[in-house]
């Protein structure tokens, strides 16, 4: 849990790079941030050695790679809930997941790093990783950013909702470099 | 069209018949046609001596050893656990006592628990009853008939006596719906309720509200 002061800080350090944070940082250590749209629009590719497929899951496993317009995460084991037509409802990545992903609007076009575990909402537009998260941000004509956390929840850019990532338990948001 | 010479010439056609152990265990030829001296009764009558079934408004068009060429003809499979699979096709070659016999232009059903599962077509198919294996291939067609699945691929193998799932490969291109997966070989139930894609897959799923 990191303090009010530390966070402010970072707030600050933000500013002072052009990271647009648009909402606060708690003393909770919750941030929220703008940030890429991370949940794929469309189509989810996935490739691996093996491929499962019951009525309600499609299960990946063997070295799976997601690919959508929005990037790829890479984990061990990729689980995707299909509705009855087959649509992709959520998608889980499980077991140590490396996602680097691009983003259409924000102002930084990247995040990548890893984390434990990520859940694709694919109707909401949304993603949320948890467990030991470390993500890198960066942008055209910003300075890259490093971001720990415990987890967070990324809301995509749709009508009506702005695009933003929430950090839990953030634990510092720093130039990359340092 | 039919040829049957055996018919013709034997006064006891299915004598022979009795020495394919395949036919003895209740193989079914069976057509609509209506060829002078197609007497079904006999031919049911006869059939059933030799241990071979006709079901029951189908003439029996014609089993010979050797080839039998049948015009709009159907071949059932059936065990006691019911009808296995069936095999359809405008223009039947097939040669018997031969272990593997082998059928053009298929439109195939195959079942579980006695339940039609699976429909597949495919220019030709070849079964062999004692070894209790129908392969279809070059190039099938599939659709489950109790689940939106379906693929296209080069070859199916089901060793139906094995209680065996369908074995399928080259070029499998299975369809859930919105879900694609390319694959090179698919391991599946009967019904593909549940299937298994290996050899570099690749699915395509489209997201819900895409």
């Amino acid at each position: 849990m990191r303090s009010y002061g530390a966070a402010r800080r970072a707030w600050d350090a933000g500013r002072r790079s052009q990271l647009v944070i648009v909402s606060m940082l708690t003393s909770a250590g919750i941030a929220f941030c703008q940030a890429p749209a991370i949940a794929p629009t469309g189509t989810i590719e996935l490739t691996a050695a093996l491929i499962d497929i019951s009525q309600t899951t499609l299960v990946a496993t063997g070295s799976p790679r997601l690919t959508s317009s929005q990037g790829t995460i890479t984990a061990p084991r990729f689980s995707v809930a299909l509705d009855g037509s087959g649509h992709a409802t959520e998608a889980v990545a499980t077991g140590g997941v490396h996602f680097d992903l691009v983003a259409p609007t924000g102002s930084y076009r990247s995040i990548s790093g890893v984390c434990d575990h990520v859940v694709l909402y694919p109707a909401k537009r949304e993603a949320v990783l948890s467990g030991s998260l470390a993500a890198t941000f960066q942008g055209t004509g910003l300075a890259p950013m490093k971001l720990n956390g415990a987890g967070a929840h990324v809301y995509a850019a749709i009508p009506g909702r702005p695009a933003h990532i929430q950090v839990t338990d953030a634990q510092g948001l720093i130039p990359a470099h340092s | 069209m039919v040829r049957f010479q055996e018919m013709k010439t034997s006064p006891q056609p299915f004598a022979a018949l009795r020495r394919c152990k395949g036919l003895a265990a209740g193989l079914v030829v069976a057509c609509g046609c209506s060829a002078s001296g197609c007497s079904n009764s006999d031919k049911a009558k006869r059939a059933g001596e030799a241990g071979v079934s006709i079901p029951g408004s189908n003439p029996l068009a014609g089993i010979a050893v050797g080839t039998a060429d049948v015009e709009g003809a159907q071949v059932v499979e059936r065990t006691s656990q019911g009808t296995v699979w069936t095999l359809r096709s405008p223009q039947m070659g097939i040669e018997m006592p031969s272990q593997v016999s082998t059928v053009k232009n298929v439109d195939a059903t195959l079942y579980e628990a006695g339940r039609p599962s699976i429909r597949v077509r495919s220019p030709e198919a070849a079964f062999d009853r004692e070894q209790g294996v129908l392969e279809l291939r070059r190039g099938v067609v599939a659709q489950s008939l109790l689940y939106p699945e379906r693929f296209t691929a080069d070859r199916i193998v089901w060793r139906w006596q094995e209680r065996n799932g369908l074995d399928v490969s080259g070029h499998v291109h299975f369809e859930k719906g919105a879900t694609v997966v390319t694959a090179g070989r698919l391991v599946a139930d009967v019904e593909l309720k549940a299937a298994r894609l290996s050899e570099n897959p690749v699915a395509r799923v489209k997201e819900s509200g895409a």
